[in-house]
């Protein structure tokens, strides 16, 4: 067997500037796509949505009731298809801007903050518990206040019928443990929850903000990624669903 | 102060569909004022300097409010916006702009040159309305305008 090294011109090792270049370049690359997308994409969305808006108002009343059905389908779905875009935009923009990392105390007074705007959202009083004091975290504001948002929204949106809704926040294992009573999900689900689109059931609520679709959990996973931390789902022992979500160090 | 229904509005807008959808929603919100369309940025300039086929400046009045589209072919809403800012006869224009865009960069951007409010464009038409009718009421009944020279 011959030694092949020798001949063979051995490849320029990939330094770290390289890496960071390349990222950066996707990452402009990916800005630009965006950019397109919002603007090539919503322009005939917004043509259709509001001509069959204008059809509706200026000539709702010559339609039988079937023409009006059929022109409020086709508003309805390009709010849809508006949502979804945007909700794509949205988880795209999350990483194009540098983290703004702030040491911020009084979590609990966050989420009691959080807990109470939801509140308005939701029939039933979720409860929320916070045995013992949480720690300074260091992480963006707004990108915090989303992931944690999206967790407590989460105990409003599964609370179980069968019991006063309740959801406990602690910290361990240097993570905010989130652990709710309500309906659980599934083992197979939990890797698939924290995905875009694919969230579970009648997640979809008429007072969501446009363009969140019940993605949430796909938004504090991503939130939690870029700050280097990370977020896991099990289903609680006995009843309801648990989640762990970690910021990373500073 | 002048009867603000003679105050002209100048929409910039190159998408045929939007000038329809603003066109109606503008009127449907019972402003009263004059509309004109540009269809493109070197067009928006030839209106504000009555030049080509502006020229008639009874026709192609001097506009009191002007809506600008940010993405437009042969020059964009950017470049027309820091023209109108650089010219001193036409910095006093109140400019809006009325855009798909919600990119943060245009944001920053357009307000550094000088424009007066950013709107991103509704997508149901009842919203559109709203809109155009929260603009006529604050820009034609609250604001007090430049006067012509």
């Amino acid at each position: 067997m011959t030694d092949r090294s020798q001949s063979e011109p051995s490849a320029e090792p990939i330094s770290r500037e390289d890496l960071v270049r390349e990222n950066a370049t996707l990452r402009s690359e990916l800005a630009a796509l965006l950019y397109r997308i919002s603007h090539d994409v919503r322009a005939p969305l917004r043509a259709l949505s509001g001509f069959s808006g204008m059809l509706e108002r200026k000539y709702g009343e010559q339609l039988d009731e079937k023409g009006s059905h059929l022109v409020a389908r086709i508003g309805a779905n390009a709010e849809e298809l508006n949502g979804y875009i945007e909700t794509l935009l949205a988880y795209s923009r999350l990483g194009q801007r540098d983290l703004r990392r702030v040491d911020i105390e009084n979590v609990e007074d966050l989420l009691a903050q959080i807990a109470e705007e939801l509140q308005a959202n939701h029939d039933r009083k979720l409860h929320l518990e916070i045995p013992d004091p949480l720690p300074t975290i260091s992480a963006d504001p707004a990108q915090l206040r989303q992931a944690l948002s999206a967790l407590v929204d989460n105990a409003f949106r599964f609370a179980s019928p069968d019991r006063e809704p309740t959801l406990e926040v602690r910290w361990e294992d240097n993570a905010f443990q989130f652990i709710d009573n309500g309906v659980g999900f599934p083992e197979d689900r939990s890797d698939d929850i924290f995905e875009l689109f694919k969230a579970l059931g009648e997640t979809q609520h008429r007072t969501d903000p446009p363009g969140v679709y019940g993605c949430g959990l796909a938004f504090a996973r991503r939130i939690a990624h870029l700050h280097g931390g990370s977020i896991v789902s099990r289903p609680n022992a006995k009843v309801g669903s648990a989640f762990a979500i970690s910021f990373g160090v500073g | 102060m002048t009867d603000q229904h003679e105050v002209t509005i100048l929409v910039a807008e190159d998408d045929p569909d939007d000038r329809l959808l603003i066109d109606d929603a503008l009127s449907e919100s019972r402003l009263c004022n004059k509309i004109r369309f540009a269809h493109d940025g070197e067009e928006l300039m030839q209106y504000l300097r009555n030049e080509g086929k502006f020229a008639d400046e009874i026709e192609n009045p001097r506009p009191g409010l002007i809506l600008l589209d940010l993405n437009m072919p042969k020059m964009d809403g950017r470049e027309a916006l820091s023209e109108i800012k650089k010219d001193a006869d036409l910095r006093r224009i109140p400019v809006v702009i009325l855009t798909t865009s919600k990119a943060e960069e245009d944001v920053l951007k357009t307000y550094d040159l000088g424009v007066s409010s950013f709107i991103t464009k509704p997508v149901s038409f009842e919203d559109f309305v709203d809109v155009m009718q929260t603009i006529g009421k604050y820009w034609f009944k609250i604001v007090h305008l430049p006067a012509d020279d």
